[in-house]
């Protein structure tokens, strides 16, 4: 079993990360006048966010492929999202609970936001706090909270945008949900043995065929076990490291 | 509940006597195992024993026995049950907390000391790492020339209630089961006195399942074990007489007398019908059981003894194989020698003075009695059937099914408790307020704390003083052998024989098979109507962000999400980072998330301890400003030290949600006026 204990990469300034993210979520007009701190480097991550519906497995993938980035001596933050209750304006931030094996790991910076009052998919003034957090890693994964069409909108601050389609899903709620069409990368989370994960697998191969290349990006599918990691190191490397290196390549 | 139940009822099925009731000792053992029962043999009286290091608690089994016990029960503490060592820092102020502390071969070897092991039967209360445990306990027999064959005893060992219960767990489902199933084979072949498992309803009715889930998930969990050790190539008539049950013994006197009469039916005709066991060894639902400790109150607890009488008659009365009567002061410290005895007492008296073992299954043939067997025969196997159509036990709890209806019950049995339905005498009736802390609490806390120390110290000259290369070549030998998928038990005894400690060998197998991952996400339960009124006049003008946890390796989580159902409520946002979380891993959580509060809800060990390095984690972080809070089980002396650790608000058991909702919205008031 694969454990993150890679101590040469940590995230520096990890105190004053977690303090920034509060302050420009609060009030994103403070984003450009926290940047001007000295001590924030001046690089930028390569940003991605993982979309799709509740029970997709998008934390137990986000789990594994921080695995693959850690392996790789990558620095990562996770800025997951769960929904507001309208009613009383609290929430559950549940997300984190399946990334455990990287608690005490100081190359990796887990935080969690309820999406308060914004689309309830992502959370209020999220492009700033990916913008600020860009600064302070090598990759920042974005989870968003699984609310179908409204996802969509997450894609405008990220690099590489990953959808999970829930596999339950029939071809028409597919060609509905217009998010699909919007993804960088499709990945198919394929539980062993489940022959509707498969049927699904199968569907969504020859839908992807009728996408048409977007500024000469295909876009490709990844079959994985997102509870074992089967398929994730093949998805982090021919799929999120090379639309990095495509959206880089001027 | 129909009016005319109890009563002759003119369209009841028809009952057959000989293939329904039958008489005692005859299929399908509804009145009985044997056709004397306590006739010829009395039930085994069997006290559950342990704490601190294992000279402390072989000092109590020998009191035990000299005062008239007829079985040993081991309770073993935490970080054992954990399958860890003793100077793990996870284990930090649990160690001999509420139980014997257990590394090394040396401290079995101890806590058995001067105990004819050969003649006295011993019963271990251990699962994830039982294994283990029980290697130890065979080493220890070899050591001293007993042959495998004459050692007679239990090891609970039922790795799935674990999963859906009890949340002691080590390994993924599929290898802790397949570890279960290595005693089961090895307890065939050469320990055929031993009962390698004994798989318990108990904890599934102590976390709040009904009597029918109760009987439902022991015996689905059964079906699990008797399956995967077919796989291995065994007859059914090799291993199963060797499975023993372990029921609860709750309130509902005669519900509860139905339950094991119920209970022994459904097993003799799974055996004989599903699994075409020939052998009737096979098909005895043989049981031990426990008088319930969720319904011990810490109010006037001398009321105990009267609960533990009645329940322990009720396990008597549905046939009972070997009893444990729980002692009255349990819930408030571990119980004194006086109230040991009289637990004791309890069973000698109603064995020898009341005559009631004169007559097998003197209930049986009574219009309430066998309809409501029937009923729990009936709706127990329609939940079987249901678990079975998911696949069995192991996919069921995989997908958080029995968790989820266990979770339902309990939130009912709540609600009725709180409204009134269910009454408590000396709780919710007749109550004339505070708890009484009983004399000589602070003295035992003072005792619990040098447990540590002392074992730490143990441990470590053990460590000095053994083979250390042989040591490191058991562990690799341990790893192949998982790798091989071979049945563990050759070389976890050979492991333990040179020394290797609990945690080590435990670890070895995580690396080859990793570790259990808590599946279950914040599940709401049903809301209690004190906590949806407080809701309803509560709310924070400021979303506090809180992070609430346990503390050590305590699994009690309901708590938890109920409490975060409320945060959430009052306008929170809650994260929980799951269960066995290091205070370190906890500190650095809040520190990402950047929270206002950190609550930390506590049950078995120190609190003393918990908040103390949760404190200098967060200072490490650079987060004095974080607000902590707890709540749990805590005597006053404790209280009073935990402000020294920055506790800001502790709410001890019986808090009322109102109180809690106060505290949080003074906290989001401060937030607001600081913005």
């Amino acid at each position: 079993m694969k454990t993150s204990n890679n101590v040469s990469t940590t995230i520096l300034n990890p105190q004053k990360l977690a303090h920034f993210i509060s302050t420009v979520h609060e009030n994103p007009e403070v984003l450009a006048q926290v940047l001007l701190d000295s001590d924030i480097p001046d690089t930028k991550a390569h940003t991605i966010a993982v979309t799709g519906s509740t029970a997709a497995g998008k934390s137990t993938l986000i789990d594994k492929i921080i695995h693959e980035l850690r392996d790789d001596d990558l620095t990562v933050i996770v800025l997951a999202i769960d929904p507001t209750e309208e009613e009383s304006g609290g929430a559950l931030l549940g997300d984190t609970i399946r990334m455990r094996d990287h608690y005490s790991d100081k190359g990796v910076f887990l935080r969690s936001f309820g999406s308060r009052g914004a689309s309830a998919a992502v959370t209020q003034y999220l492009s700033q706090v990916i913008e600020l957090a860009s600064h302070f890693a090598d990759v920042v994964l974005v989870e968003t909270a699984g609310a179908g069409q409204a996802d969509t909108g997450v894609k405008r601050y990220v690099d590489t945008f990953v959808v999970l389609p829930d596999t339950r899903s029939d071809a028409i709620n597919l060609l509905k949900a217009g998010h699909h069409r919007h993804a960088d990368i499709l990945v198919v989370n394929v539980r062993a043995g489940s022959q509707e994960d498969e049927r699904f697998f199968a569907l969504l191969q020859s839908f992807a065929q009728t996408l048409p290349p977007k500024d000469g990006w295909r876009v490709p599918m990844f079959r994985v076990n997102a509870e074992t990691g089967e398929g994730v190191g093949k998805l982090a490397r021919e799929g999120l490291y090379v639309h990095r290196d495509f959206i880089q390549t001027p | 509940m129909p009016k005319n139940k109890g009563f002759y009822r003119q369209n009841e099925g028809k009952i057959q006597y000989r293939g329904d009731i039958g008489d005692p000792g005859t299929y399908p053992f509804t009145r009985g195992l044997y056709p004397q029962m306590y006739r010829k043999r009395k039930p085994t009286i069997r006290e559950f024993a342990g704490h601190g290091l294992a000279p402390d608690t072989n000092e109590r089994f020998l009191l035990i026995l000299q005062q008239g016990g007829t079985g040993l029960s081991t309770a073993f503490d935490l970080p054992t049950l954990m399958g860890r060592d003793s100077d793990d820092p996870l284990c930090e102020g649990q160690v001999g907390w509420d139980g014997v502390a257990i590394d090394t071969l040396a401290d079995m070897e101890e806590l058995f000391a001067n105990i004819p092991v050969d003649e006295v039967t011993v019963s271990m209360t251990i699962n994830a790492p039982a294994a283990v445990i029980w290697a130890m306990y065979l080493a220890m027999a070899q050591k001293q020339g007993i042959p495998f064959e004459r050692l007679g005893g239990t090891i609970q060992n039922d790795i799935l209630k674990e999963y859906i219960a009890q949340k002691e767990w080590l390994f993924p489902e599929e290898y802790g089961v397949g570890l279960v199933v290595d005693t089961i084979e090895y307890a065939a072949r050469h320990v055929p006195k031993w009962h390698p498992v004994s798989i318990s309803g108990y904890h599934i009715r102590e976390a709040g399942a009904t009597a029918i889930q109760e009987v439902a998930y022991t015996l689905s969990s059964g079906i699990e074990y008797v399956r995967k050790s077919l796989e291995r190539g065994l007859s059914v008539d090799a291993f199963a007489p060797q499975l023993s049950f372990f029921f609860d013994i709750h309130n509902n006197f005669l519900e509860e007398i139905a339950k094991l009469r119920a209970a022994r039916r459904l097993w003799a005709r799974i055996m004989h019908d599903r699994f075409g066991s020939t052998n009737p060894r096979s098909q005895w639902c043989r049981m031990h059981v426990q008088t319930a400790g969720c319904t011990l109150t810490r109010h006037e607890p001398l009321n105990n003894l009267i609960r533990v009488t009645i329940q322990a008659l009720a396990g008597m009365f549905g046939g009972a194989q070997s009893v444990h009567t729980n002692s009255y002061d349990e819930v408030l410290c571990t119980p004194t020698e006086e109230a040991v005895k009289l637990a004791i007492r309890t069973q000698q008296i109603i064995q020898e003075e009341t005559g009631i073992c004169e007559f097998p299954d003197p209930f049986g043939g009574s219009y309430l009695i066998e309809q409501t067997t029937n009923e729990i025969e009936q709706e127990a196997e329609d939940e079987i059937d249901r678990i079975e159509d998911m696949g069995g036990m192991i996919e069921a709890a995989k997908q958080g099914d029995p968790q989820g209806m266990i979770r339902f019950s309990a939130s009912r049995y709540e609600q009725a408790v709180e409204a009134g339905e269910v009454l408590i005498v000396g709780v919710n009736m007749s109550s004339q307020g505070e708890v009484e802390e009983p004399v000589g609490v602070a003295e035992e806390l003072e005792a619990r704390r040098g447990f540590e120390k002392r074992q730490i110290t143990r441990l470590k000259n053990i460590k000095q003083s053994r083979d250390s290369q042989r040591v490191s070549e058991v562990l690799d030998e341990i790893r192949s052998a998982a790798e091989r998928g071979a049945n563990m038990m050759p070389s976890l005894i050979q492991a333990v024989s040179v020394y290797a400690t609990l945690g080590e060998i435990c670890d070895a197998l995580k690396d080859v098979w990793g570790e259990y991952k808590e599946r279950e996400m914040f599940v709401a339960p049903p809301h209690a109507a004190a906590m949806e009124a407080a809701v309803r006049r509560y709310q924070l003008v400021y979303p506090l962000r809180i992070l609430i946890a346990k503390g050590g390796l305590d699994g009690h989580d309901r708590i938890i999400h109920t409490l975060a159902e409320f945060y959430k409520d009052l306008g929170a946002e809650v994260i929980y980072p799951g269960l066995h979380c290091s205070m370190k891993e906890i500190a650095k959580r809040a520190m990402e998330e950047d929270v206002d509060v950190v609550a930390i809800s506590t049950h078995i060990g120190s609190p003393v301890v918990f908040f103390q390095r949760l404190h200098e984690h967060l200072h490490t972080f650079g987060k004095d400003d974080i607000r902590i809070i707890g709540g749990g089980v805590i005597r006053s002396r404790e209280l009073e030290e935990l402000h020294k650790f920055g506790v800001a608000y502790f709410a001890p058991v019986g808090t009322s949600f109102e109180a809690i909702a106060q505290f949080l919205c003074k906290e989001a008031q401060r937030h607001e006026n600081e913005q």
